[in-house]
């Protein structure tokens, strides 16, 4: 990339009310052209962190800088972002030629008459919506008024683009076309882009880059397969997908492997530097268990279950099984052709291989699910 | 007799207790409904009926009036400048005090609404309304102190050098239009507070994102949005001002007196009912034009004079 750190934020805090750390020293750096996604459950601090790049909530403390210039504390105006925002908020007194040429508008520079035109309908181009000039915003659908705002963000050519929940609102058929059209514009485009959601799914599909947010810090930075594949936390794991999560205490450790018992009974894991008495907390994808007939009523040994098959769903070319094990339940994945093997009821095996088993030390307090029920804190 | 009788549809109500609940059930609809026509008859139609009526009635010498019908009492007042005269300037005092209490009152309106805090928000609008609390004979009163020739506000003006003479006395054209507009002030703000709040913060942010400065937003985006709020206001203040009465009575002279005084002293110290009733007519008319015109020309309807809505988008 020409310009590394195109946008870099430095220890950026928010504190309300004096106590609630809403944002809490985070550094991030983005490279020019790039799409990064800001996920985490409501409250995170992923919509204060936003609107502090945007002018609106002024940092407690820690910088941002575009293109090396400091503009922490620069009015919303005097910033070069375009931002969408979540209630798309399109002039409702405005045709959608106007709302698109506000910008252009109210700028210092003075724009002709034809040169706003010709930008418009350029933008309704890149949206495929031309001819809609003269509409109203009360007269377009959802999705159109997602696509018109997008075009009011853009049109002024911003250095960044911020997008706040932007999608939330649609159906789930129309966000999925939305996601396409939207990273198919910013690729065309090629604007940084800052986007902001809690759908831990959107965040996989439309990202360069996830920045997994929880309690106002960055938890995990990385690749969608990274932030999936090598959780650094319970949390980033649990929230970045489907996982079993399993509890417990170090009893015993040999040759890279750590034996941990937990509430689903001893489960050897492959853990490096731990020692015996650590507290664990062990997630499984569900696509890692394998799942098998069981004979008779062989005892469970390390890493294998025995149970019975709960909730069967098919989703996709992917049958979820709900395995109800004396413990409590397991969620397996299996990918299939279309045919269900296994049906409620069925006796079961459920193993999986050590090597699967993602470690972490530390007491499971936090998990995302818990985190979900929490009080967004931004105004 | 027996107790299905009662029960016949016809039957006379009251006759047992069953029978008065049957038929209070079956005539429900038209009692809830039956309630606010009476009332409005009773309360408003009668007596504006009532007015007009005695606003034909003739005035024999040492009566009130008497049954029968002339026009002498309408003639009267186009007759003479002097009445018309009164109506015109009861006019130019409401207009003024409209424009003026509107305009004061936007910026106020829109600095309640914007406070962040609810608790502050709710003590700003408890001080506009908290003004409302005390009588407006004192309000003129207080008017009257702070404005007149050596009072606060002269002093001063003479004080910094801007004049060397007083600009408003205790009473006078000046001092009425201040004490009107002191004494509407707060329905302006109210009116216009609900019209602010009703715009989506957003759309401001989204105004200052694309580039436009607080004062470039308040133009294009909030002042447009909150046109109805504005003529809701303006209309409003208009009306209460042409019926503004303790105001120009304490603040005003003679000549400055509004058509709800010259009413009054008509029928008080002239005695002359029908023509106070005329006048009143008169200015009831003008108002019921007045405000179809505004409701005609400004799309004003009576939901933006209760609560002013802006559509939102269709969907979102």
């Amino acid at each position: 990339m020409s310009h590394p750190a195109h946008l870099r934020l430095h220890g950026l805090t928010k504190v309300y009310d004096g106590s609630v750390r809403a944002v809490d020293d985070v550094d991030l750096d983005v490279e020019e052209g790039e799409f990064v996604t800001l996920v985490g459950p409501s409250g995170c601090g992923k919509s204060t962190t936003l609107r502090m790049l945007a002018g609106f909530v002024e940092p407690t403390d820690g910088t941002i800088e575009m293109d090396f210039t400091d503009i922490t504390r620069a009015p919303p105006d005097k910033r070069d972002v375009g931002m969408v925002f979540q209630s798309i908020a399109l002039f409702p007194h405005k045709s959608v030629k106007e709302n698109i040429a506000y910008g252009m508008r109210v700028a210092d520079e003075s724009f002709s008459e034809m040169e706003v035109e010709e930008r418009v309908a350029e933008m309704l181009e890149l949206i495929e919506m031309p001819g809609y000039e003269d509409r109203m915003p009360e007269q377009l659908s959802g999705g159109q008024a997602q696509r018109v705002g997008l075009a009011r963000a853009l049109a002024l050519e911003p250095e960044v683009l911020l997008l706040d929940e932007p999608l939330s609102a649609l159906d789930e058929k129309l966000r999925e076309h939305m996601q396409t059209e939207l990273t198919r514009i910013q690729r065309e485009l090629g604007v940084t882009t800052i986007f902001v959601t809690h759908n831990q799914e959107e965040a996989m599909t439309m990202s360069d880059r996830i920045v997994v947010m929880n309690d106002g810090e960055f938890e995990q930075i990385g690749t969608p397969e990274e932030v999936y594949s090598e959780p650094e936390s319970v949390f980033v794991g649990d929230f970045m997908g489907k996982s079993n999560l399993f509890a417990g205490q170090v009893t015993a450790r040999d040759d890279g492997l750590a034996t941990v018992e937990t509430s689903y009974g001893t489960i050897t894991a492959t853990a490096d530097g731990v020692t015996t008495g650590t507290n664990a907390q062990l997630l499984v994808r569900p696509e890692d268990l394998s799942i098998a007939q069981r004979q008779g009523s062989e005892p469970g040994g390390a890493n294998s279950l025995t149970g019975e098959v709960g909730l069967v769903q098919l989703i996709g070319s992917i049958v979820e099984y709900e395995v109800d094990t004396e413990y409590g339940p397991l969620t397996v994945e299996v990918q299939s052709s279309g045919t269900i093997e296994f049906e409620r009821g069925d006796p079961v095996t459920v193993s999986f291989d050590p090597a699967d088993v993602r470690f972490f030390t530390g007491v499971d307090d936090s998990s995302a699910s818990e985190a979900d029920d929490r009080v967004e804190v931004a105004p | 007799m027996s107790l299905t009788d009662t029960f016949e549809p016809d039957s006379f109500p009251g006759r047992s207790i069953s029978g008065a609940k049957a038929w209070l059930r079956e005539h429900t609809r038209n009692l809830v409904l039956g309630y606010p026509l009476v009332m409005l008859t009773v309360l408003f139609v009668v007596p504006t009926l009532y007015l007009l009526a005695v606003s034909f009635f003739p005035q024999p010498t040492g009566e009130y009036y008497s049954f029968g019908f002339t026009l002498e009492n309408y003639m009267r007042f186009f007759e003479s400048s002097v009445y018309l005269d009164y109506l015109i300037q009861t006019l130019e005092f409401a207009g003024l005090t409209a424009v003026i209490a509107t305009a004061l009152g936007y910026p106020i309106a829109y600095w309640v609404a914007r406070t962040e805090s609810a608790l502050f928000r709710n003590l700003y609008l408890l001080t506009v309304i908290g003004s409302l609390w005390l009588t407006v004979i004192i309000r003129a009163y207080a008017v009257q102190i702070v404005f007149s020739g050596n009072g606060l506000f002269n002093q001063f003006l003479m004080g910094l050098g801007l004049t060397s003479t007083p600009v408003t006395s205790g009473t006078g054209y000046l001092t009425v239009v201040i004490g009107m507009i002191y004494g509407y002030l707060p329905f302006a703000v109210l009116t216009m507070y609900t019209s602010v709040q009703n715009i989506d913060p957003e759309l401001e942010e989204a105004s200052r994102n694309l580039g436009a400065t607080k004062f470039q937003t308040i133009r294009h985006v909030t002042l447009p949005l909150s046109r109805n709020g504005i003529l809701a206001s303006g209309a409003l203040v208009f009306i209460l001002s042409i019926g503004s009465y303790t105001v120009p009575l304490l603040l005003g002279n003679p000549s400055e007196w509004t058509l709800p005084v010259v009413i009054t002293d008509v029928i008080q110290t002239q005695l002359n009912i029908p023509f106070g009733s005329a006048l009143a007519a008169i200015m009831t008319g003008l108002v019921i034009v007045l405000f179809a015109i505004m409701v005609k020309y400004l799309g004003l309807g009576s939901e933006q004079l209760v609560g002013d809505t802006y559509e939102e988008e269709a969907d979102g």
